[in-house]
């Protein structure tokens, strides 16, 4: 058929997102690369869980503790996101409009577990690949 | 829209999903929209028949072509869709807004007629360019191989012009503010009114072109006439820029106004059936 190239050229066009870097995966590289502190190139969940408090106490700007919306809004907009007041409500469980730093690590992202393939709590540097 | 629905309620949603999902929604909607015309305009070809604009019927070998062209575009607004998703989450230049408080009611109504104009605009020009000697034939002849296209040729584009089309809703996007659900009627007029224009048959009501509104809405009869003699009508919703730019078919009201009277003629009239109009 004659058209058939055309199709082809379609099918082809299919790899063109796969051109483009996707926020979400260049943040998970940029914060799992900063979470394996004895750099021995495996992330255990505590390391992962630590550095993600870490990053708590860095957005935390005033030191007050919690996580107001404000502080929050800043660091999407520092990583190019937009504020979002479902996703700031979703952390904020008992919505008091701050984030607790128990709400904080109640809210663990779903990143590590997607990534551990074999499930045994540590991210290897083949599993850690994955994210770019 | 539906696929920033999507990664809201499942984040773990792979691109592949994405595209998938902007894939699944578009050709979901064209099966609807272009396949419920077709079957209209089939069960009612007797009592239309004095509204069809060229008095000749589609052809399997066009429909097939349309259909499997229509698909391979819905391949690529994925494509294109998915990469502007992904780029948005790196850039942000989306101007969607999730809360409709953000910019109040008053603007959420707006935006439709917004997006529609801004968007009519885009198309007007880019289908100018793509008229021109040398780009016509590489990217915009396949949808003119229907001189008397179907509802099916609604998407029927070489991938070239996917891409372009796809970007006039990445533009619209990123220029008008809009809330996910304003960019749902916004795409939705606009396969509405796409099939509209490929329908074949004329069925606005017969005192139109004397409305001002009327005057500037684009027509069956008007994108027949663009895809029968090429260089008028270049509009997707509208024909304001082609009365602004002087593109309309000199015998744009004259044919409408004669395919819209033809009815009122009744079967017995001697204008029945025969009398081809150009």
């Amino acid at each position: 058929m004659k058209h058939a190239p055309h199709f082809v050229g379609a099918l082809v066009m299919s790899l063109l997102p796969a051109c483009v870097q996707g926020g979400a995966a260049q943040e998970a590289g940029a914060f799992i690369n900063q979470a394996d502190r004895n750099a021995d190139g495996t992330i255990s969940r505590e390391e992962f869980l630590s550095h993600r408090s870490a990053v708590f106490h860095k957005l935390d700007l005033d030191d007050s503790g919690t996580l107001t919306e404000p502080e929050f809004k800043l660091a999407l907009s520092e990583r190019g996101k937009r504020f979002s007041g479902r996703a700031f409500g979703k952390i904020d469980v008992d919505d008091d409009g701050f984030i607790s730093p128990a709400e904080w690590e109640q809210n663990p992202p779903r990143v590590f577990d997607k990534l551990d393939r074999n499930s045994d709590g540590l991210l290897t540097p083949s599993e850690r690949d994955r994210v770019k | 829209m539906f696929a920033s629905v999507l990664r809201d309620h499942m984040p773990e949603a792979g691109p592949l999903l994405v595209g998938l999902a902007i894939a699944l929604v578009a050709l979901g909607r064209y099966l609807i929209f272009a396949g419920g015309a077709l079957g209209i305009i089939t069960l009612f070809r007797r009592p239309l028949r004095f509204r069809q604009i060229q008095k000749i019927p589609f052809t399997s070998t066009q429909m097939t072509r349309e259909f499997l062209y229509s698909l391979s575009s819905f391949i690529v607004f994925a494509s294109v869709g998915l990469a502007g998703f992904r780029l948005n989450e790196t850039v942000g230049f989306f101007a969607i807004y999730k809360v409709p408080d953000q910019y109040g009611w008053v603007w959420f109504a707006l935006s439709v007629p917004v997006a529609l104009l801004v968007h009519d605009f885009y198309f007007y020009w880019a289908h100018r360019f793509m008229h021109q000697p040398g780009i016509f034939e590489r990217v915009h002849r396949i949808h003119h191989l229907s001189t008397n296209p179907s509802p099916l040729a609604a998407f029927a584009f070489h991938p070239l012009e996917a891409v372009i089309e796809a970007l006039g809703f990445i533009l619209i996007l990123t220029v008008v503010p809009m809330h996910p659900l304003a960019f749902l009627i916004v795409s939705t007029l606009m396969i509405t009114i796409n099939v509209i224009g490929h329908l074949g048959y004329e069925l606005y009501p017969s005192g139109l072109q004397a409305s001002a509104f009327g005057k500037f809405l684009n027509t069956a009869t008007g994108h027949n006439q663009h895809h029968r003699a090429f260089s008028f009508n270049y509009g997707l919703y509208t024909l304001v820029w082609d009365r602004l730019f002087k593109t309309t078919h000199p015998h744009y009201e004259a044919t409408f106004d004669a395919l819209t009277a033809r009815q009122s003629a009744g079967p017995d009239s001697p204008l029945s059936d025969k009398g081809n109009l150009s």
